[in-house]
């Protein structure tokens, strides 16, 4: 979902970036109060071992691959604001050391990945886990780098309308909804799997070795 | 304050190369760029490049394939799109060569805190990473089976997920032993 500058119009990235403004502001209070002295250097692991998660290309059957998030793990083990925080971090330093995805593409992805990942992730996991944990931490996994495409998708899609040349050819990204959401979903179904199979053993892990983390919540 | 200003500049200039769609405009933007990039010039412009070519050509293939089919015009999007995108990009990195973006994003002294902590840790993590790749191609002289790769990547997420966990910790203490905490 690493999409480069120049696809979104500055109709959709201005409003976006205004509301992720505001997101980022409320987060950042809200995990000021929360953080004790130990959480903020895990949150700066966990965000450098989210961006090498991303960089982990996992072979699928088919010859394809797929690249896991993490944002269902940082949600679930934290909550969505330190979630939300540590993804839009990955995606900006992403964007601006390693020119993956770009500077307009970030409230985007931000907003997608981050914000709506790391609520449906939450949510998704505070009401199956008092049916079954695994089944919660999978369903989390997949359910939000799902939504997340989707949400994608939908900005991509509407690109076209936001403005056409004289001769009639697009000025962003060309595609419309019905190709952007069957191109972005359809993968990610398959991807989503990578991801619920990352966020269940990970988690897991976590619980053995950094028990404390989960006693302090 | 002088990355601080920086930042609102190129902030400024991808708000009017995203809203203008001239393409000799765009073309003249792009020659300033490669003018004041000076002797970055070839490092800049190879770093832009590979940065794009690959969501570029796959957009403007299949805009070309659908353009050609449905007889639509596609020559002037297609250079408009590449253009603009790739003026983006060169933009983006001349921007992070001269701009401590540590300090141009020191408005909140808690953000800086995590991207300092966060960012030094990607640094490393990314060079173990490359190390794990290079280290797999060393070992294989055909294409890794499935099997393979999977045994490989579940190592390599253990690695990392210990080397988080363990580097937290040690932050954590280095931190405190250092008055950060103000125990």
């Amino acid at each position: 979902m690493h999409i480069p500058d120049g696809f979104i119009s500055p109709k959709v990235y201005i409003p976006l970036y205004g509301i992720s403004a505001g997101l980022w502001a409320y987060g950042l209070r809200k995990i000021k109060k929360k953080l004790n002295e130990q959480a903020i250097p895990f949150v700066a692991s966990l965000t450098a071992f989210c961006f090498v998660a991303m960089m982990i290309a996992i072979p699928l059957p088919g010859g394809t691959t797929a690249h896991v998030t993490s944002v269902a793990l940082l949600a679930v083990v934290f909550d969505i604001w330190t979630a939300f925080l540590s993804v839009s971090l990955v995606l900006f330093i992403n964007a601006v050391l390693f020119g993956n995805g770009g500077i307009t593409t970030l409230p985007v992805n931000a907003l997608g990945i981050g914000f709506i990942g790391s609520v449906v992730a939450f949510y998704t996991f505070k009401t199956l886990s008092r049916w079954k944990k695994t089944v919660a931490l999978f369903a989390a996994g997949w359910l939000s780098i799902n939504i997340s495409a989707l949400a994608i998708a939908v900005v991509l899609g509407v690109q076209p309308l936001m403005g056409r040349s004289e001769d009639g050819s697009p000025l962003f990204f060309p595609f419309g909804l019905s190709v952007t959401i069957p191109a972005l979903i359809i993968p990610h179904l398959l991807i989503g799997i990578g991801e619920g199979i990352l966020t269940v053993v990970v988690y897991k892990f976590l619980e053995r070795t950094f028990s404390e983390i989960f006693h302090e919540r | 304050m002088k990355d601080k200003l920086f930042l609102l500049f190129y902030a400024a200039a991808v708000i009017v190369v995203t809203s203008y769609h001239n393409i000799m405009f765009l073309a003249g933007f792009l020659v300033v760029m490669f003018v004041l990039s000076g002797a970055q010039f070839l490092l800049l412009f190879r770093k832009a490049f590979f940065a794009v070519v690959f969501f570029n050509s796959i957009i403007s293939v299949s805009y070309l394939t659908v353009s050609l089919i449905q007889g639509h015009p596609w020559a002037q999007y297609i250079v408009l799109i590449n253009l603009r995108v790739f003026l983006l990009t060169f933009m983006g990195f001349f921007i992070i060569n001269r701009v401590n973006l540590f300090k141009a994003l020191s408005f909140s002294s808690t953000m800086t805190f995590i991207l300092v902590l966060a960012g030094s840790q990607i640094l490393t993590f990314k060079k173990i990473y490359d190390d794990f790749a290079f280290a797999l191609k060393s070992r294989v002289i055909k294409r890794a089976q499935t099997k393979d790769l999977h045994n490989y990547i579940s190592s390599m997420i253990c690695f990392f997920l210990n080397k988080s966990v363990n580097n937290s910790r040690e932050v954590t203490q280095a931190m405190r032993s250092r008055g950060f905490f103000g125990d």
